[in-house]
């Protein structure tokens, strides 16, 4: 009881030498901090968390990084528009977005790999991996609702070059 | 007998006359065999047009993929009978960016972008209007995507008869006084 009296006496300073040499951690003083230098910004994009369990599967796209780009990975959309001198970049781009978001939305879940954009002289070229989850008469309809709806909207023939699978393991790279 | 032998031998053997015969004795004209008419001979024919030379300048991402294209050309040439001249490289361009990785400060950290483009230039000597039409047509069809052609056509042409005379000295003396 003593100890504890004589402690509150004492100046913070020699009260927290005192804790240090008795080898207690001193109570923190209330404060909140802030940032005064710039955040670590650590690169996160295109890399997925690895879980407990380890069940959560990859595909070989997924599983590279990307810096991997032109090394291990390949490219999704082919076209002219980034080269030097080369024309509508933004257009292209543009369509590109619309290309993958329009798929997404029309085959739902149905992609298992990424949608491969190809464009050549004035025709645009669109292929990926489906499962098989649907009959094929169903899969022709929607093959020919997104070839015409998209001809219409982009104004240049576009051909969906389709590759099927039965089971979604056959895309599986690694499970993190 | 004379006048099958005159249709199999080709158009550019036909006079004008010995045609307009044919055509007006009742002979079959090959439609009426279900073939493609032949083109009008009485319609004035533009002479073809001749080059020195074709340049064409490929652009592309990939080099691996430029490096078969030109391949590709000069098979193309080869089996049309097209003389190839030389093939060279241009040097490469790199356009490189430097963006702020954050939408709103943190100006000190930036994320840098780099569009690669190579290039490959072939030239092919000496070819006719029809010839260079029909070798460009089946080339470019057969492009891959990623890869921009560029076509340069050199003619010849006299020179101008303006220049091509010498000016009256009679003019010359009157100006200079």
């Amino acid at each position: 009881m003593s100890f504890i009296e004589s402690t509150v006496t004492m100046s913070y300073g020699k009260v927290s030498r005192l804790l240090k040499v008795l080898r207690i951690a001193p109570p923190e003083p209330p404060c909140r901090p802030i940032h005064l230098t710039a955040a670590c910004s650590k690169v996160s994009s295109g890399r997925y968390k690895v879980t407990r369990s380890k069940n959560k599967p990859l595909t070989y796209e997924q599983a590279n990084p990307p810096h991997y780009l032109f090394v291990r990975k390949g490219f999704n959309s082919f076209n002219t528009s980034n080269l030097k001198d080369g024309v509508r970049p933004s257009e292209s781009a543009m369509e590109d977005m619309f290309i993958r978001k329009f798929i997404s939305g029309t085959w739902h879940n149905m992609f298992l790999s990424e949608v491969i954009i190809k464009r050549q002289l004035n025709m645009i070229r669109i292929s990926g991996i489906v499962v098989r989850n649907i009959l094929p008469r169903k899969m022709y309809f929607l093959i020919g609702y997104t070839e015409e709806m998209l001809t219409n909207w982009l104004q240049c023939p576009v051909k969906l070059e389709l590759q099927t699978t039965d089971s979604r393991e056959d895309v599986v790279f690694k499970y993190i | 007998m004379s006048r099958i032998r005159l249709i199999q031998l080709g158009s550019s053997c036909l006079s004008k006359a010995n045609f307009q015969n044919i055509c007006s004795s009742g002979f079959k004209a090959p439609a009426a065999r279900g073939l493609q008419v032949p083109a009008d001979p009485t319609r004035r024919q533009r002479p073809d047009l001749l080059y020195s030379r074709l340049e064409l300048e490929l652009r592309a991402h990939d080099p691996a993929v430029l490096d078969s294209y030109v391949t590709f050309l000069q098979q193309a040439a080869r089996h049309l009978g097209v003389t190839t001249g030389k093939l060279w490289e241009p040097p490469r361009h790199y356009q490189r960016l430097s963006l702020l990785k954050s939408v709103h400060i943190f100006a000190k950290h930036k994320v840098q972008y780099e569009a690669r483009t190579y290039f490959r230039v072939l030239e092919l000597l000496r070819l006719t209007g029809s010839t260079a039409d029909t070798y460009l047509e089946y080339t470019q069809r057969m492009l891959p995507e990623g890869i921009a052609m560029k076509v340069s056509r050199h003619a010849r042409e006299s020179l101008p008869e303006h220049l091509s005379q010498r000016p009256d000295q009679s003019e010359s003396d009157g100006k200079s006084a």
